[in-house]
């Protein structure tokens, strides 16, 4: 009796994980209805209190970071062992100080091979998160506004190629996800050297300048920084979209309007040179390329 | 022009329909033993959120529990090579890999209690629920994590395990060293205790009870 109510009971769990109600499990098993009711309704408290536990997604990427830097860390030390150079100093050291230190390496700016092996990562992919911490910290290190304007403005740039790496492989909503990055790099970039860019109300309209620039020769030096970094960027995105099956195509091409759109936002609102609060007007006859 | 918040997940059932397949994770762990990044990346995408909340369960606290699903993963990384395929799950390995930090855990911080998890838990997709469920299901935490703390060691391992975890019995065996027909009876046991120390916030209505 004991066992089959253990048994009873471990399937009706395994049921409700599925999907199943407490009252279907309970109609399954009539004859031990009054003992599996109440343990079925605590299982299943007990399942969703479990399920509503969520990890925190900063943590997690950190945490993989680390898993990658001590991996390196080890293929390193591995090596090294075979060439004879080291006698044994590595193993005074705690894994925690190596891997802290292999972190340390990345952040002073030297790819490890995680890193390195993340870089033509997308969403989805499972080295993503090493990708994206990695930007994150360059992100926090000291540097000047203008070289942090660079850098968000080649964000936006390899976002970019991550839209196209993705419309390639049909992953439409996942690439429409990135394009809000775009922006947010742009933005980003547009506001360290003193442009504020704002969304208007009015869709046809291109959002608004909201405080001139204070820093015009910053503001040049961004523009041919970022033409130059996204020429090769753009000629990538429309070779792949040549690729796009018919039937996708209509999509791919919107994306691709929106990105160039947002483009030119940025080049015209950087290049703008008038009173603040006025709109930034596309010149629609200037060809992508230029 | 505004920027998206990071996407948390929605709250789900813990079941195994997004978990890796067997072969899927034989895979993985083939090619993280020749030292494949990705291969490791891979397990700890397929893995993460369930050590994550053993770990929750376990310790009741988020920054232990971080803690200590990392140190799981650098664990891995150390003895992924003498990992075997012995007819037992890796998933079973990874979580004994996960208890013994956790009694670790416990014998060097001297805890006898499990911390309250309430304050620590994170309440998922907590964007589009409404604040009355989410207080609801925050007081489920408060009230399932007092009761579980009147659990035995053992019995608190297998709710872990199975809950939290996610593991089938099979896998919840052999993490525990347990035959099956011990790992049921230890949850049916385990249930009945619960139910009980419930018993009062159930009678008043304190738990969440959609769905059940």
């Amino acid at each position: 009796m004991s066992l089959a109510i253990d048994d009873v009971l471990n399937e009706c769990i395994e049921r409700l994980a599925a999907g199943e109600t407490v009252q279907e499990c309970v109609a399954r098993y009539p004859d031990h209805a009054a003992d599996l009711e109440p343990l079925l309704q605590t299982s299943a408290i007990a399942v969703r209190t479990a399920s509503s536990i969520a990890y925190r997604p900063d943590a997690k990427r950190r945490s993989l970071y680390k898993l990658m830097a001590a991996l390196d860390d080890r293929a390193r030390a591995g090596r090294s062992r075979r060439i004879g150079l080291l006698t044994g100093w590595r193993g005074k050291l705690t894994r925690t100080v190596a891997v802290v230190l292999s972190v340390a390496v990345l952040a002073t700016g030297t790819a490890f091979g995680a890193a390195r092996a993340s870089e033509d990562s997308v969403p989805g992919d499972p080295l993503y998160a090493v990708k994206t911490f990695k930007e994150d910290i360059s992100l926090r290190m000291p540097k000047s506004d203008i070289a942090r304007a660079k850098e968000h403005a080649h964000l936006a740039t390899v976002r970019t190629d991550e839209i196209a790496a993705l419309i390639d492989r049909g992953r439409f909503e996942q690439a429409n996800a990135l394009v809000v990055r775009v922006t947010y790099h742009l933005n980003s970039s547009a506001q360290l050297v003193g442009v504020t860019i704002t969304a208007n109300a009015n869709p046809f309209e291109m959002p608004a300048v909201s405080a001139p620039k204070t820093r015009q020769h910053q503001a040049d030096e961004l523009v041919s920084f970022y033409e130059r970094d996204m020429q090769p960027v753009r000629s990538r995105f429309q070779r792949r979209m040549q690729d796009v099956p018919e039937q996708q195509q209509r999509e791919a091409l919107l994306m691709m309007a929106h990105w160039e759109m947002m483009n030119r936002m940025y080049l015209q609102a950087l290049s703008y040179d008038g009173p603040p609060h006025w709109p930034v007007w596309i010149d629609a006859r200037a060809s992508p390329g230029q | 022009m505004l920027l998206v918040a990071p996407q948390i997940r929605k709250p789900t059932m813990p079941d195994r329909s997004d978990a890796p397949s067997a072969e899927q994770v034989e895979d993985l762990v083939r090619r993280a033993q020749q030292g494949e990044n990705e291969a490791f990346a891979g397990l700890y995408e397929a893995y993460y959120d369930k050590i994550f909340r053993y770990a929750m369960f376990k310790t009741g606290d988020t920054i232990e529990a971080e803690d200590l699903t990392e140190e799981v993963f650098l664990r891995m990384l150390e003895s992924i090579n003498s990992f075997k395929w012995q007819g037992y799950p890796f998933t079973s390995w990874l979580f004994r890999i996960a208890h013994n930090l956790v009694v670790d855990y416990y014998r060097k911080k001297g805890r006898q209690k499990r911390a309250s998890l309430d304050d620590a838990m994170r309440v998922t997709g907590t964007d589009d629920v409404d604040v009355d469920r989410q207080m609801d299901i925050e007081i489920s935490i408060r009230e399932v994590s007092e009761a579980m703390s009147g659990l035995t060691r053992l019995q608190q391992e297998v709710l872990s395990l199975r809950f939290a975890g996610g593991l089938s019995v099979a896998e919840t065996a052999e993490a525990m060293g347990k035959k099956q027909n011990a790992v049921k009876a230890l949850q049916h046991a385990a249930i009945k205790r619960l139910r009980t120390l419930l018993g009062p916030a159930m009678e008043q209505g304190l738990l969440d009870r959609g769905g059940a």
